[in-house]
């Protein structure tokens, strides 16, 4: 029953300011802080980080406002959104949070970014399981994340020990 | 909006940017569009009862947990039975409202309806409750008219480590339940739990105990796995055991023709479901399901049943281009029902088994950018009883904007007719009557009855007034056809056995039609993180027509036309909780239950991140009331009752 429940169940877009991705915006910021890209993925120490949203965005200003002025291991932030995928390969996204809204196409998403290393984030029931490195998620209001090391280490990412031993969930690799 | 359990008071206002990694699991997110959000386009009348509001309730079962859900209609007949139904009809056994735990259906098709003193489920492993007001035929078919009631409980990833809870008031003897969670490899995860509670009954109107004390005992597991990253299976199990006491008449020809007496009652029921499910490069999503279902409800004072049900189903859903989805499905069931005659009540068979074979089609489909949805679909089904139902329904959605949505519905939906309804033969003395001679009723069913029909028309109005204020409006108009009540036949005396009497027969027959309307009003108020006020109204109008005015008196005054209820969350400093909940719940005449006021209040305290105290009470306002009286039942009132509770959760390897 809970498939076909998928049919109704189709999500909106949420409102900008809600808490619940002020956390996740939090959390985008220490995930950033905690995985290493490979040598040569940027190109030189001061280059920001280009965080991507595709698909609907339910962060709205919000992460703007949040990230504004913040730093990762010495390089800015920059959030740019995406509507397709084509724009997704820009050479300088390093992030890629993938919205509910692309759950349909998602292989198509991984496929074209899993040459480049880029660290994906999603917060979908069962995007980890479909290889999305992190995925966000609710449990009894808090947010808890599931890693998929198999997805990240295909990229030539390293996550963070720390990071795997909070996560609710790891998916080997 | 946001808090952090482990933070002191001036540490919440602090940026949660700033806050570590390990820190930000603990914060607690709130936020009134958040429960809404995956809903917030549904074109029906659904509410969504998440765990924090179980908790939030201090409810201890799942009947008691419906009341949260505005426009249904929950009471408490006796200690361990309920009359739960929405949008009229209600009764122990409403016949119109379809229940699932977890796919698993538990409408008994013996007496049409729910046994809700069966229906226990480990509350903190409850991922959500899905609860529809209104028909829900064309996907859930036949008897999903006036709702369905979908509990889904959480996946074994959800729900690991270890957790012990307990404890007891006057009510609420005794609970308590373990809960443990792990991992089997990278993939597969486990929980297991067991449970058990002890409750006190409940009293008569003098405040004379009846007895109706129960026990219950509650094992199970799930198992989920990930085959790979696209297949993944689960498998769950359930086996519980209970026993209750009852007080119900048993009725002579001679005086006093009623006759008050004490029964046992026990209960036994085990379920397993396997569920596997793929998804296809395509896009498209399957997955097939299977369960077997056992129940015995022995009741010697009135009928025992024992039920067998196995169920496959085969779902798949397909999306077609970026803008249309197709779901279809096909089901078989085959149910063996065994009932044990007592000299009062008995049914003709005693065994029946049925075959039911249910196929599904819906298609959805989104224009101007998401903004409108139209759903069509049909659900096709053969039943032995009455052969092929057709249940087809159409709705819509359309969003202004992120903030406001339109839906509508127009839905057909059957109530097949139970196994009493064709089968029984049970024999009563009425209650005395002055002026009446001495009667006895002959209860008989008829096997040539047609199905229950429905046609509803609903419309909604759902929309996030601003950041902090989410409300849902919602009205149906009804038209029922061929319901089943008794119909009398001619009366006879008859002097054997003696004293002499009037017999009059009663059939079970498709003898009465009428339309329902009414409204249903909910909405969330959070002002700040520390508050949160949720509300609902809704008011009901049955226009029932029979030649049986008795049956259309009973149907029309068993059910509230108005209901209303107030929930308050307050959240105070040093991991403080504080939730109070009122319901007013009109009265229903026919039964002589007044109108009544009920107040629950309940208090948490997390001292430590892993350690919950609560103190719960329930009808706080007055010492007892009647909630319901059904007609076979002694007059029973639900008392005050206070317990209090600790929850701790672990992680057993952290522990040494």
């Amino acid at each position: 029953m809970a498939m076909i429940a998928l049919v109704f169940l189709t999500s909106t877009g949420a409102d900008p300011g809600s808490s619940e991705y002020e956390v996740k915006s939090a959390f985008l910021y220490n995930f950033m802080k905690f995985v290493e890209w490979p040598e040569g993925a940027f190109e030189n120490p001061q280059q920001p980080i280009l965080l991507g949203i595709l698909g609907e965005d339910p962060f709205g200003e919000l992460i703007d406002r949040k990230f504004a002025g913040r730093m990762v291991n010495g390089r800015a932030v920059v959030i740019r959104r995406f509507a397709s995928l084509t724009a997704t390969a820009s050479p300088e996204l390093k992030v890629l949070f993938v919205s509910r809204s692309e759950s349909r196409h998602l292989d198509q998403v991984l496929t074209s970014v899993k040459a480049n290393s880029i660290l994906t984030v999603g917060d979908t029931e069962g995007f980890a399981e479909r290889g999305v490195m992190i995925n966000l998620r609710i449990i009894d209001d808090n947010v808890r994340f599931e890693v998929s090391m198999k997805a990240a280490s295909q990229s030539k990412l390293s996550i963070s020990a720390k990071v795997l031993q909070l996560a609710a969930v790891v998916i080997g690799g | 909006v946001v808090r952090s359990p482990s933070a002191s008071a001036d540490e919440q206002g602090k940026d949660v940017m700033e806050l570590p990694i390990e820190d930000l699991l603990n914060v607690k997110v709130t936020s009134v569009s958040k429960k809404a959000e995956p809903y917030f386009m549904v074109p029906s009348a659904l509410t969504v009862i998440t765990q924090d509001d179980i908790r939030r309730s201090g409810a201890t079962s799942v009947p008691e947990l419906l009341r949260l859900v505005p426009g249904m209609d929950v009471a408490r007949i006796t200690s361990s039975r309920w009359a739960i139904s929405s949008r009229g009809f209600n009764d122990e056994f409403a016949n119109k409202l379809l229940v699932l735990i977890d796919g698993r259906t538990v409408y008994t098709p013996i007496f049409a309806g729910v046994h809700w003193d069966a229906q226990d489920v480990m509350l903190e492993d409850i991922e959500r409750i899905e609860v529809i007001r209104g028909p829900g035929a064309t996907l859930w078919g036949s008897n999903a008219v006036n709702g369905v009631v979908n509990i889904i409980t959480k996946e074994a990833k959800d729900s690991q480590g270890a957790m012990v809870t307990g404890g007891g008031g006057n009510e609420e003897r005794a609970f308590g339940g373990v809960r443990y969670g792990g991992k089997l490899g990278e993939q597969t995860f486990y929980r297991f739990f067991f449970k058990y509670f002890d409750r006190d009954g409940s009293v008569d109107p003098d405040g004379h105990s009846i007895g109706d004390d129960w026990q219950m005992a509650h094992g199970g597991f799930r198992l989920d796995s990930n085959l790979s990253e696209r297949s993944r299976v689960s498998i769950h199990g359930d086996i519980y055991g209970g026993d209750e006491r009852e007080r119900t008449f048993v009725t002579t020809l001679s005086p006093p023709t009623q006759l008050a007496r004490d029964g046992d009652v026990h209960l036994f029921g085990a379920d397993l479901i396997g569920k596997y499910e793929h998804s296809f490069a395509s896009g498209s999503r399957a997955s097939v399901q299977a369960y077997y279902d056992h129940y015995d409800h022995e009741e010697p004072l009135v009928l025992t049943e024992h039920a067998d049900t196995i169920d496959l189903e085969l779902q798949h859903r397909i999306p077609v281009g970026t803008s249309q989805d197709i779901v279809w499905g096909l089901d078989y069931r085959h149910i063996e029902a065994n009932v044990d005659n007592t000299p009062s009540v008995g049914f003709f068979p005693d065994h029946r088994a049925t075959d039911l074979y249910t196929g599904f089609l819906q298609g959805e489909r989104r224009f101007f950018g998401d903004r409108l949805r139209l759903i069509i679909g049909s659900k096709f089904e053969h039943n032995d009883r009455t052969g092929v139902e057709i249940q087809p329904g159409a709705a819509f959605s359309y969003s202004f904007s992120s903030r406001q949505v339109l839906w509508g519905a127009l839905s057909r939906a059957v109530r097949t007719p139970a196994q009493h309804e064709s089968d029984i033969s049970a024999t009563r003395v009425a209650p005395p009557a002055p002026g009446s001679p001495l009667t006895v009723l002959e209860v008989g069913g008829d096997r040539h009855n047609e199905s229950e029909r429905l046609t509803a028309y609903e419309l909604g109005y759902r929309a996030r007034l601003t950041e902090s204020l989410f409300a849902d409006l919602g009205g149906f108009y009804n038209v029922y056809r061929d319901l089943i009540v008794v119909r009398a036949g001619t009366p006879s005396f008859s002097d054997s056995p003696s004293p002499g009497h009037v017999v009059l027969p009663l059939r079970y027959a498709n003898f009465m039609r009428g339309d329902s309307y009414g409204i249903e009003l909910s909405s969330t108020w959070s002002p700040t993180s520390m508050l949160r006020v949720s509300g609902g109204y809704s008011w009901l109008v049955l226009d029932l027509h029979s030649e049986a005015a008795d049956q259309r008196e009973l149907a029309q005054g068993s059910s509230p036309h108005h209901q209303f209820h107030l929930n308050a969350s307050l959240e105070l400093p040093r991991s403080i909780e504080l939730n109070a909940l009122v319901y007013y719940v009109d009265n229903l005449a026919v039964q002589q239950v007044p109108s009544y006021v009920r107040f629950d209040a309940n208090v948490f305290w997390r001292p430590r991140a892993d350690l919950e105290l609560a103190v719960v009470g329930q009808n706080l306002n007055r010492t007892r009331h009647t909630e319901f009286q059904s007609a076979t039942q002694v007059r029973t009132e639900i008392e005050r009752g206070v317990f209090g509770k600790v929850t701790w959760r672990f992680d057993p390897q952290e522990l040494f």
